[in-house]
């Protein structure tokens, strides 16, 4: 048996480096073992390891990104509701799903209503989670790329970089501008919308898009940022004259409380383009298929590398631990933790806060 | 006779910090009472203990590296001692953390780790050493008390008598025998740790050659919560909040809940009115 905790972790290949690649000084380079930490991208693209010292961090950039996706995780029904609605009002037509088989049915009856033999798709590892090649092809109908959609199609499927719960928005980030084409040229633009990509306010999705290229390419940003606000207007010159937007689930709420931390400020960067090479799931979608966790999907070195980099200093820590207390208020699991009831006469019980003990004390009220 | 105010600084511990702030309050309260004047410094994160015990000691290390500066930059402002509510955290630091930054390669750390641990107490054992300093403690109402000792702190770090022979302090808290109380809740299981080997891996990095298991055998859950219930305790304390949340909740989905209570919140709550506040 190999215990000691140097030979086992020798053992084990090196996993890419987490979304935002920190090179934590120190402690995760020193030690006897050879590790390979280069993030997959960065063997895809050079660039990547040029521009990334800008993101190790010289403003606090991506303390700050995680803090979003942490204030988005721990409101998300709310900000899913007001997405929903925004988009409504725009003329958009919303489908939640809450499995990959309910998105993949609805975007095939789409596909259906408008008898289109052909569906032009700007690449998206939401829109390979859904599988849905195999059944248009079982229906008769072909998936082709945007690259090779020049003709003006009927049907147009994307993923969704971003959406924008304040104005109901969709944002599709691509190089090659696929993502334009397929949203500008097709009747109908079917959207497929992971939960986990939404935020609350342009703000917010600025930080997330200020960082998605620069950690998945090298690039400042990227070349082509589609914004898709609801379906074409009549005065309006372009866009889809339909816009099916699917919300999907498909496991993502129910993990989202239980990762590392990190999980849900993952900002999908694609810099790690297979999930599995962070030992995450499939696609891109960092450990949000529950699946995973029961085969070879966990990869322990990684998750514990995601961890050190997100507590190695106060800012992480705070930014991190900030919505675990948000979420506790959210759920009500409060009630469930100690001094909860009175179990003594004579005593007041303090108000219940969802304050951290830090918090409390920066506040002078220890 | 009181004896000398004493400056305390306190590692509150994530868990505490995020999921028991009333615990960390309580430990305040309790330390004043006792006579310390306590300060906290927020650049603390975690002591690492959940990636050590995985096998993991550079990134356990790269974690506990801001709570090492933080603590130091404590004791060189002039604290006397660290406290910390949480039996598991304060071996951590005293027992693990030397041997942490040595696996990691960082001597100058584990040196640095060395007299750091060599003035952290959990806070059982600070309040036994400053017991003359405590002001009598009486429960508004009698409450029958199951002790838990966790397995960090009576196998790892040492300190066994100090919490029950805190409850006997306190007026209208009678502790009831319950087989099980050194056994473990499950919760090191759930840090990856496999009972035998995680029991290897501990007493090799601290470079002691010892017999005695740290971790004790799983609560068998069902057959104490039998236990329990013919003990009927008002509530389960411990000294470890990872412990007791850990405890309540596998109660909780077995379908028979239990109240758990940190010692520092039973202790607390004995306190005379007023005692504690600043």
């Amino acid at each position: 048996m190999s215990a000691h905790a140097d030979d086992r972790r020798a053992e084990r290949p090196g996993p890419g480096t987490a979304v935002l690649l920190h090179p934590v000084s120190g402690a995760l380079d020193a030690g006897p073992r050879h590790v390979d930490r280069t993030a997959p991208v960065e063997r895809i693209s050079p660039d990547r390891g040029r521009v990334l010292p800008e993101l190790v961090d010289p403003d606090g950039l991506d303390a700050v990104a995680a803090a979003v996706r942490w204030e988005v995780m721990a409101s998300l029904p709310e900000l899913l509701e007001r997405f929903a609605d925004a988009a409504l009002a725009r003329g958009a037509h919303i489908y939640w799903a809450s499995t990959a088989l309910e998105a993949r049915s609805y975007v095939v009856r789409v596909v259906q209503a408008h008898d289109a033999e052909r569906v032009v798709r700007s690449r998206s590892t939401v829109i390979d989670e859904i599988e849905l090649r195999a059944a248009l092809e079982a229906r008769g109908a072909a998936m082709v790329e945007g690259w090779d959609g020049a003709l003006i199609p009927e049907v147009g499927i994307t993923g969704v970089d971003v959406a924008v719960a304040e104005t109901g928005s969709i944002v599709v980030v691509t190089e090659e501008g696929n993502g334009r084409l397929v949203a500008s040229l097709s009747r109908a633009h079917v959207a497929v919308l992971g939960i986990d990509r939404l935020v609350g306010s342009w703000q917010q999705a600025e930080v997330v898009l200020r960082l998605l290229s620069r950690s998945a390419d090298g690039h400042d940003r990227s070349s082509s940022t589609t914004v898709v606000t609801g379906a074409r207007d009549p005065d309006e010159l372009d866009g889809p004259e339909e816009l099916h937007i699917v919300v999907l689930d498909d496991g993502r709420s129910s993990v989202l409380g239980g990762r590392p931390p990190e999980v849900p400020g993952c900002i999908h960067c694609g810099a790690a383009p297979d999930g599995r090479d962070l030992g995450m799931g499939p696609g891109n979608r960092m450990g949000l298929s529950p699946a995973d966790d029961a085969g070879s999907g966990f990869d322990e070195p990684a998750a514990w590398q995601l961890w050190a980099a997100a507590w190695s200093d106060a800012s992480r820590y705070e930014a991190t631990t900030r919505a675990v207390t948000w979420g506790r208020l959210a759920t009500g699991t409060a009630g469930h933790l100690p001094l909860a009831t009175s179990w003594t006469a004579g005593r007041t019980v303090p108000q219940r806060t969802a304050e951290r003990f830090r918090d409390r004390w920066r506040k002078g009220l220890v | 006779m009181a004896e000398s105010e004493v400056r305390a600084t306190l590692l509150v511990t994530c868990v505490v910090d995020v999921v028991a702030p009333e615990v960390g309050e309580a430990t305040v309260r309790l330390l004043r009472a006792a006579g310390c004047e306590v300060s906290c410094d927020l650049a603390q994160t975690c002591c690492g203990r959940p990636a050590w015990d995985a096998g993991f000691p550079a990134e356990a290390a790269a974690v506990a590296r801001p709570t090492l500066e933080a603590l130091e930059a404590e004791l060189e402002a002039g604290a006397e001692v660290v406290v910390v509510p949480a039996g598991s955290c304060a071996a951590m630091v005293r027992q693990s953390w030397p041997a942490m930054f040595e696996a990691a390669g960082e001597r100058l750390a584990a040196e640095r780790a060395r007299l750091v641990g060599g003035h952290t107490r959990e806070l059982s054992e600070l309040l036994a050493e400053r017991n003359g300093s405590l002001p009598s403690l009486q429960l508004v109402r009698s409450t029958r008390v199951a002790l838990h000792q966790s397995c960090h702190l009576r196998g790892e770090h040492r300190v066994d008598r100090q919490p029950s022979d805190l409850l006997d302090r306190i007026g209208g808290c009678q502790t009831v025998e319950w087989p099980s109380a050194i056994a473990c809740c499950g919760f090191a299981d759930g840090l990856g740790a496999e009972g035998p080997e995680r029991v290897e891996r501990a007493a090799r990095a601290d470079g002691t050659d010892r017999a005695e298991p740290v971790i004790g055998t799983e609560i068998d859950l069902l057959a104490d919560l039998d236990a329990i219930d013919a003990i009927e305790p008002d509530l389960v304390v411990g000294c470890d909040t990872a412990c007791l949340v850990h405890l309540r909740g596998r109660a909780e989905a077995a379908g028979r809940p239990i109240e758990v209570r940190h010692l520092a919140e039973v202790a607390a709550e004995a306190l005379p009115a007023g005692a504690g506040w600043r």
